[in-house]
């Protein structure tokens, strides 16, 4: 199994794999079509695109189509915001994703267990838009439902349109709220494809349902659970535009809370339609995800190179 | 054996997958463009303004919106008497309302062989096709050769506003349009509130603080555009944030300088005084992240009035009068002390696509768009005696709208006041009166060209510095024209810090010295 | 599954009450979290365009109204047929995809495979980077000459990195003993993958299929994108034709570029419209989940398999 010195060994390497290989053959043309060729477009990141020329023949302009985002003196900011929420989203929707599957298994109802889980799939199927104006009828400090209750119980009404502060605990909630029912489904599929024999051994051994969660259910999702982690980490620079858009819009005075790369590049770009720019700021997030992903995938590796995403 | 089944299915599995997916690929592929159906129905030395047009072309153009049931219909008689006249027809494809933003650009960046496309400056994709090459150039003598009749109705201004680094792109409409918003008032608070008249900044200001006073929301936001209308102030078209952030003394032809906001006392004034009112709950404090539509505040009675331009506000005062009828809605010009300006023309219009195949059929078609009164008619009131009748030489009233929608086509392109018909109104009430007194008073009341009213600006050698104020300046200066900040002064010293970071002082020069070359190549 | 290791218990003990307490509570907390909104929007698209506009959400239909309904169906057979076109690809979609994601995850999982990071990489980075729109649309529509066509729908969906990756992880759980021994029994690659993992890892299938399933039933995007004939157009894009028009055209009003052409924009409905959509569109998935959901409800036991 030792590698085999160069061409030699690479061709009897080709021959022994010939099967994988085939098997991997439609996922790869495919892959190559429809991804790695159409990628020649990054290069309108550093190009003064128009049209005549087209992708390839339009004139480079160095990192000029980079300047914008960190003049607009926000880059900073937007940056931290981007991290920082998905961070937070990251860690809440697997804790409670888990959580939701785990309780979910425990229960012995199976009218219940199929009910509760369906009706947690339903805000996945509320498009943002929706969830915005909801959001609005909620906290608006008008008609608002929250602020009708409030003041209905002798309160002070909270303009929650001018105080950024109460932001980042309502984005959180709909993150968690959005993708609690799909996301859980994944480690209900986990959970449901540990062998059950390894549950009764563990009652045999006498271990208590809390034991037997955090002894076998939870190591035995991990996999699983460390891979979604990690495909995670690989859009941490990338912001969720429709939901930070159609929660918040433009609302300047929540900018420092709420603003993250992508609505700062929406608002430059809205009126110049700027193809180069637009290109700029995507690989910019791509090669800092990039650089992410592998350090945690190396981490990763450490503590068990079964767990690492390549 | 078995292991050869095996290795053979896994093969033909792989391939079957992989060739599927080739094949799909390739299926299609000789649908591109053939809508075109191809006609040989060449006619010799036939003529257009003494163009050769024997052969025949079939035309296609982009317009957006969508699909009316009767839209072809109206298009199968247009195209009778394109084939009559220039021996051409036209087809149409439409970019719906929810993906013209998206698929305008693919047009052309995947090079889409089409000939016309309409266009407007800012929302329509002007400029920004303009600066990708999109367009086809029309040269002077390209118009006046192949459109000869368009080149003498277009007034010159608006050719002048069409022209990017002195070249047209596009062939602007012809309508004179106010771009300056009215408000739509409910006159039962007007009189309950003892406000006699709404016809300047100080009268609206009143106003809006007895609304706020009796509970009332007078607008859904801060009148700024009010504000600097005021004070004879108008935007530079082609800077960012449509304009909003430098303005310029359209009052005096004499006064060539800029105002950017972060230098004119006006706008702290402004941001002052909309905070007073903001305060006072003139408007709600939700006012940013609120996405009701604009008529939605006053036909609820959650606000006492709307800003919207002439029409518009028309329209929503006759409903609120329908659904309430003691509101007695009427329109009011706030900055009726000042003189009126009629919108650019560019507006609207029609632009030729750069990899046309005949540019000049293209043109040709498009003189018949604007000059020809049966198509104008066609274009904007669908088939006469099934959609509408007329009434008189210039007049229509409707028949029936549902099949194609009145004015609704996206023929705004190339919309012509001298020959297109205005609506016959029949039970005319106190509202309409108002209106055209309002409209009269505009039109009236016209003040002086300013050489900057066709100054457009070109952001080419600055766009970094303008995406860079586009993405920095929403922070400070909604919530400024809004009033909603803590202390103005500091929040316009903040936004001026940002503006210049991001480089506003670099545009201000670029736009002085094309300001300065844009004067001198008038002279 | 655990009802097993349960039932050997014949008593609940203090232990498990606890955490059913724990478990129940907190379910159904997230559940009614999960139902309201959706009731208030069953409730919204029911109601009058008007009374939403000036009242907000509410839990029941303020002002009875089927206007919202009546817009999306104005022409049944459109509905329909768009409904026939998205369930088409969903299922075809669904069955190539599972079938193209599985084989590869197969691949990739097998440690005796040393280039399966490599591939692996060669798949995960292209969900890092990618060439933004106009290279793709030029891909299709030139290239490919996919335009108007329903490969242009059913393609680029087809086949999804971070479900080959999630499916991968599934398998890798499956202990390495199953494999081997399949090879000593001289099973060859396909039927190992067909007869003794596939079977396995029904939970998984259901998963990435849902997952599969639901990104053909949502996709408007494509169809924006690439078809131009109505005949063609999925569920999706053609109710998200008709709030988009409706929204944009007003906006466009806002933006008073077009005074004159109010008329017929303004009495559409538009919020209560968004939320019959919703309804019209998850219906059906909710109605169709519970085939999905056996496969969640019940545990499998590898030793019985493996025998």
């Amino acid at each position: 199994m030792q590698k085999k010195q160069g061409v030699k060994g690479f061709f009897s390497k080709l021959y022994r794999y010939r099967i994988f290989l085939l098997m991997l053959l439609p996922a790869v043309v495919y892959t190559l079509i429809f991804s790695y060729y159409p990628m020649t477009g990054i290069v309108m990141a550093f190009k003064k695109y128009n049209y005549a020329d087209g992708i390839l023949g339009s004139p480079w302009c160095g990192l000029d189509n980079f300047k914008f985002f960190f003049k607009s003196g926000q880059a900073g900011l937007v940056t931290r915001n981007t991290v920082l929420y998905n961070l937070v989203f990251i860690a809440f929707n697997t804790i409670f994703q888990i959580a939701v599957a785990i309780f979910l298994t425990e229960i012995n109802n199976k009218h219940f267990r199929k009910t509760a889980q369906s009706l947690m799939f339903l805000p996945y199927f509320i498009s943002w838009v929706i969830v915005g104006v909801m959001a609005f009828n909620i906290f608006s400090s008008d008609y608002g439902f929250l602020n009708t209750l409030i003041t209905g119980l002798g309160g002070k009404r909270i303009p929650f349109y001018t105080n950024p502060k109460a932001w980042p605990f309502i984005l959180i909630f709909f993150n968690i709220w959005k993708n609690i029912g799909y996301g859980s489904v994944m480690y209900l599929a986990a959970i449901m494809g540990i062998d059950t024999s390894v549950y009764e051994a563990a009652a045999i051994d006498g271990a208590n349902v809390f034991q037997r969660i955090r002894k076998v259910t939870i190591p035995m999702i991990m996999p699983t659970t460390i891979i979604l982690l990690l495909l995670a980490v690989g859009g941490i620079f990338k912001g969720n535009f429709d939901m930070f858009y159609n929660l918040v819009g433009n609302n300047g005075l929540l900018f420092n809370y709420t603003d993250v790369i992508d609505t700062l590049t929406f608002r430059a770009l809205i009126r110049s339609n700027d193809f180069g720019m637009a290109a700029a700021i995507g690989l910019f997030q791509s090669v800092l995800c990039f650089i992410t992903v592998i350090v945690v995938n190396k981490l990763v590796g450490k503590y068990d190179k079964d767990y690492t995403l390549f | 054996m078995k292991k050869k089944t095996k290795q053979v299915c896994a093969l033909t599995l792989s391939a079957a997958m992989a060739a599927g997916m080739l094949a799909g690929c390739g299926s299609d592929s000789d649908k591109g463009g053939s809508d075109r159906k191809e006609s040989a129905k060449n006619v010799e030395g036939k003529t257009y303004n003494g163009v050769d047009v024997s052969e025949h072309v079939d035309l296609k153009m982009y317009l957006l919106g969508e699909r009316t049931p009767d839209f072809d219909a109206v298009y199968d008689e247009i195209n009778k008497i394109l084939e009559d006249k220039l021996n051409c027809s036209v087809s149409v494809d439409f970019l719906s309302w929810g993906e013209h933003e998206k698929k305008y650009s693919l047009l052309f960046s995947s090079q889409e062989d089409f000939d016309l496309i309409f266009t407007a400056t800012s929302w329509g994709h002007y400029e920004q096709t303009v600066a990708l090459g999109g367009f086809y150039p029309m040269a002077e003598d390209f118009i006046q050769k192949y459109a000869p009749q368009t080149w003498e109705t277009v007034p010159e201004v608006a050719w002048e506003q069409a022209k990017i680094n002195g070249e047209i792109y596009m062939v602007p409409n012809n309508q004179t349009e106010f771009g300056q918003d009215v408000l739509a008032v409910r006159g039962d608070l007007m009189e309950e509130y003892n406000v006699k008249s709404i016809s300047n900044w100080d009268e609206m200001t009143e106003f809006f603080k007895r609304c706020a006073e009796n509970g009332i929301y007078a607008v859904q936001n801060g009148p700024w555009y009010q504000y600097f209308q005021s004070q004879g102030m108008g935007l530079v078209g082609g800077t960012p944030k449509s304009g909003e952030l430098i303005l310029y003394n359209a009052e005096d032809p004499e006064d060539l300088d800029f105002r950017c906001i972060i230098d004119w006392d006006g706008f702290t004034d402004y941001c002052k005084q909309a905070k007073e009112m903001a305060d006072a709950g003139c408007w709600s404090p939700d006012v940013l992240s609120n996405e009701e539509d604009r008529q939605t505040g006053l036909l609820t009675g959650k606000t006492a009035a709307m800003v919207w331009n002439m029409g518009t506000c028309l329209t929503y005062a006759r409903q609120a009068n329908t659904e309430n009828p003691d509101w007695n809605t009427t329109l009011v010009d706030p900055v009726s002390d000042h003189p009126k300006h009629a919108n650019p023309y560019i507006n609207n219009g029609v632009a030729i696509n750069k990899n046309s195949k005949n540019p000049e059929r293209a043109m040709m078609a498009l003189n018949e768009f604007y000059t020809n009164p049966e198509i104008q008619d066609l274009t904007m009131l669908g088939i006469e005696g099934k959609h509408w009748e007329a009434v008189g030489e210039n007049q229509y009233k409707l028949l029936d709208e549902s099949g194609y929608g009145l004015d609704n086509n996206c023929n705004w392109g190339w919309k012509n006041e001298k020959i297109y018909r205005t609506e016959y109104v029949e039970n005319r009430t106190a509202l309409d009166d108002t209106y055209d007194a309002v409209k009269e008073s505009f039109t009236n009341n016209q003040r002086e060209d300013h050489p900057y009213d066709g100054f457009n600006f070109n952001t080419e050698n600055v766009t970094s510095q303008v995406a860079a104020v586009e993405a920095a300046v929403d922070t400070y200066y909604k919530p400024l024209i809004n009033g909603l900040v803590d202390d103005v002064d500091q929040s316009v010293k903040d936004m001026k810090s940002a503006l210049e970071s991001a480089g506003i002082r670099d545009i201000l020069t670029e736009l002085d010295k094309q300001a300065a070359d844009y004067v001198a190549g008038k002279q | 599954m655990r009802d097993n290791a349960r039932a050997t218990k014949k008593k609940m003990s203090s232990d498990v009450r606890k955490l059913n307490i724990i478990a129940y509570t907190f379910c159904i907390a997230v559940a009614l979290i999960c139902l309201i909104p959706f009731l208030m929007i069953i409730s919204g698209s029911f109601s009058s365009e008007a009374a939403i506009t000036k009242n907000g959400f509410s839990l029941l239909p303020q002002d009875f109204s089927l206007q919202a309904y009546k817009t999306v169906f104005k022409e049944p057979i459109v509905v329909f047929r768009a409904y026939a076109v998205t369930i088409c690809l969903t299922i075809g979609g669904t069955m190539i995809g599972l079938l193209l994601q599985t084989m590869t995850a197969y691949v990739l999982s097998r440690k005796d495979f040393e280039w399966r990071n490599k591939f692996s990489f060669f798949f995960y980075f292209t969900t890092l980077f990618n060439g933004g729109l106009v290279p793709y649309y030029v891909l299709m529509t030139r290239t490919l000459n996919l335009k108007d066509s329903y490969l242009a729908l059913l393609l680029p969906l087809l086949f999804n990195v971070y479900n080959l990756l999630i499916m991968k992880s599934y398998i890798t759980a499956l202990p390495d003993s199953l494999i081997d021994a399949a090879k000593i029994d001289g099973c060859g690659e396909v039927r190992t993958l067909f007869q003794i993992v596939m079977p396995l890892i029904k939970p998984a299938l259901a998963t990435v299929g849902l997952f599969i399933a639901l990104a053909y039933w949502n996709d408007w995007y494509n169809a924006m994108l690439y078809i131009n004939t109505e005949d063609k157009y999925p569920l999706q894009y053609f109710l998200y034709q008709q709030v988009n028009n409706i929204e944009a055209y007003k906006k466009l009003i806002a933006n008073s570029a077009v005074s004159s052409a109010v008329v017929t924009a303004v009495s559409l409905p538009t919020q209560t419209l968004k939320m019959a959509l919703t309804i019209v569109v998850t219906g059906p998935i909710i109605l169709a989940y519970p085939m999905v959901q056996k496969y969640f409800v019940q545990g499998i036991t590898i030793g019985a398999v493996k025998g």
